[in-house]
């Protein structure tokens, strides 16, 4: 009922392009986060699903309904700003309660708008606040107000844009978790714009990562994370990021495969197909699948942090930087040491340098 | 360390000098002569003074005089701050959206701030005038009825204030941030239901603000009477500031003052309660 699609969904400012041939499918039930750095278009994207923003070209479909001609205010999509945007001059009740009296029907009295912002106040904790105004509350009471104020109307597609952008650290934690319940509980259809990969790794059930206006790949937060489509997606997910080194593939004419680069050779499995001799290609390993070893990579320790139960390694192996993330911490690695890296073939990733685009493996 | 807090405090009345000097010449000073003025009778021409007290106060307010005067002014203001803020409204929300060209007519609902009272009094004398004039009719603006020649004059009033209340209220509106009336339109708010429940009160300091200004600007209105009907037909537009212009040979200078002091009085009083019932409603962003 509510799913939710993008087709060929361009969005235009005058000469800039803020989102260029949008394709996105949201199965219903889905919660979808809009992943990428500031100014890549997420924001314009949500904000045309939500009926602010009107599309240059394409269609946006809820459900089987294409809604480009349909005002915000019938297109059944609650939203949370990052701002919250709760009108000031309201009490908290009447606040959530708005959305009920814009949508009015005849089974919505007064007595049952009452029920209703009641029952989702107590959900959210907010009871006792009721008959507050927004200025008398803290930064997360505000927030909950505005999730209060999307959910009690039990819209089919909920809409969030950076709303935990202005919270501390600890209370954007427990919210995280309290989204995901909350999500579980209602089964709608949620979509979430973020810049930040720890609130879309941890919430979403689908990431569509963007960057200049463009989806760079949509998939469930592993495949995002294991196999990433391309080098923006594999830098951009994980901390710290995914390493990358230039490398040329090279062939021993009986099959194999190896990358060399500044730093030494690294031999490939046998996944990887379409590899010529020759080609420029830019290897990629996360942090946590580089090991130090007894043979590899001859690489110098440069910093080395202590996080208690992990260790962050940064070192320069060539003209290369590499980060390596050390769990077992029996023994410390000072900075300064000369250590040798390996990592398996299985995780390695390759890229094709000239395209950015993961290159063409052996299915699984 | 005395030396120091000598030389903060000598540099603070420094400071302090030249507005202190200016309030004074034509502030203070005036204040003070208009209320001894009150204090006094002065002779026919005006060279000799005798002191009559409170007693001069007491007969000029409470006399027939100043209740005309404050009666017709008191018409004059409700004829001129509802109506005027209320088309203020209208055409700052009619401007208020980018479309191309809103530019030229946001310059044109201002301009009447740049035109000055007199010349208005006498663009709107030639159009209210009862013989030739556009606007001019038995039915609400006819300047030779005594009964309708104070519509005229507020009308001329509203106009002349217009251009004020539309770029104040533009700002008012324009200050409204644009996610509120994103979420009351997914809210399902229409544009009325919008401007009632959002825009309205989100401007209400700026209404209140305006409320005052015009409210004082109305009792203060001169140049119109003066130029549309010099006070009559048969004195029905003679505000308490006509009056008091009026009071200018020596032998009324002293009931004039105390009429002066009473609308000062006045003004004063209906700001404070102004401010007193609008900020009740008044809702300020946090």
């Amino acid at each position: 009922m509510s799913t939710i699609s993008f087709a060929d969904v361009t969005k235009q400012f005058g000469d800039t392009t803020a989102i260029e041939k949008l394709s996105l499918h949201v199965a219903d039930g889905e919660f979808l986060v809009l992943l990428g750095p500031s100014g890549c278009g997420k924001s314009t994207a949500l904000r045309m699903l939500a009926g602010l923003e009107d599309p240059t070209e394409g269609t946006i479909s809820i459900g089987d309904r294409v809604v480009n001609d349909i005002d915000a205010r019938n297109r059944d999509v609650a939203m949370v700003f990052q701002s919250y945007a709760l009108y000031p001059h309201m009490t908290v009740a009447k606040n959530i309660e708005s959305p009920l009296i814009g949508h009015r029907s005849e089974t919505n009295d007064k007595q049952s708008r009452q029920e209703q912002v009641e029952f989702v106040a107590a959900r959210l904790g907010l009871g006792d606040l009721l008959h507050r105004k927004p200025g008398q509350l803290s930064g997360g009471q505000r927030q909950r107000v505005a999730l209060a104020r999307a959910i009690v109307r039990r819209p089919a597609v909920f809409c969030m844009d950076e709303p935990l952008s202005n919270l501390d650290a600890s209370l954007r934690a427990q919210t995280r978790s309290e989204l995901v319940e909350l999500h579980r509980s209602l089964g709608t259809t949620f979509v979430y714009v973020t810049h930040d990969q720890v609130e879309a790794m941890t919430m979403a059930t689908s990431i569509a990562v963007i960057n200049n206006g463009k989806l760079q790949q949509s998939g469930d937060p592993r495949t995002i994370y294991e196999r990433p489509a391309n080098e923006f997606v594999a830098r951009f997910i994980g901390s710290p990021p995914m390493n990358l080194a230039a490398g040329t593939a090279t062939s021993d004419g009986a099959g194999s495969w190896s990358v060399s680069s500044s730093g030494g050779t690294v031999a490939l499995d046998q996944r990887w197909i379409g590899l010529t001799e020759g080609l420029s290609v830019t290897i990629g390993v996360r942090p946590e699948h580089l090991s130090i070893a007894d043979a590899g990579l001859a690489a110098t320790v440069t910093t080395a942090e202590w996080l208690g139960h992990e260790q962050i390694l940064y070192l320069s192996a060539g003209d290369d930087q590499f980060a390596v993330r050390a769990v077992d911490a029996g023994e410390l690695v000072e900075a300064g040491r000369s250590v040798r890296l390996s990592a398996a073939p299985d995780d390695i990733h390759l890229f094709d340098s000239t395209t950015g685009q993961r290159l063409a493996e052996v299915e699984a | 360390m005395k030396s120091s807090r000598a030389r903060q405090a000598l540099a603070g009345y420094g400071l302090l000098a030249p507005a202190l000097i200016v309030f004074t010449t034509f502030s203070f000073y005036p204040l003070w002569r208009v209320i001894w003025l009150g204090l006094h009778e002065q002779n026919r021409t005006g060279t000799r003074q005798r002191w009559v007290g409170v007693d001069q106060y007491t007969d000029v307010l409470t006399g027939e005089e100043f209740r005309d005067g404050l009666w017709i002014t008191a018409q004059f203001v409700l004829l001129t701050v509802p109506i005027g803020v209320a088309m203020g409204i209208l055409l700052a929300v009619a401007a208020n959206r980018r479309l191309r060209g809103i530019k030229a007519f946001q310059v044109i609902f201002s301009s009447t701030i740049a035109s000055s009272t007199a010349v208005t009094a006498v663009v709107f004398f030639v159009l209210l005038e009862p013989s030739i004039g556009y606007l001019s009719n038995p039915w609400i603006f006819d300047l030779l009825d005594p009964d309708r020649a104070i519509f005229a004059v507020a009308l001329t009033g509203v106009w002349q204030n217009l251009g004020l209340t539309f770029i104040i209220t533009l700002a008012g509106l324009q200050a409204v941030p644009d996610d509120l009336l994103e979420a009351a339109r997914l809210d399902g708010f229409g544009p009325v239901r919008t401007f009632v429940r959002v825009t309205l009160p989100m401007i209400t300091p700026t209404l209140l603000f305006l409320s005052v200004a015009l409210t004082v600007f109305g009792l203060q209105a001169f140049a119109q009477i003066d130029v549309l009907t010099g006070g009559g037909p048969a004195g029905a537009t003679e505000t308490l500031v006509y009056k008091i212009f009026s009071s200018q040979e020596p032998r009324q200078l002293g009931e004039g003052s105390v009429m002066s002091v009473g609308l000062f009085l006045v003004t004063g009083a209906v700001a404070t309660l102004q401010f007193w019932l609008l900020e009740r409603r008044v809702h300020y962003a946090n």
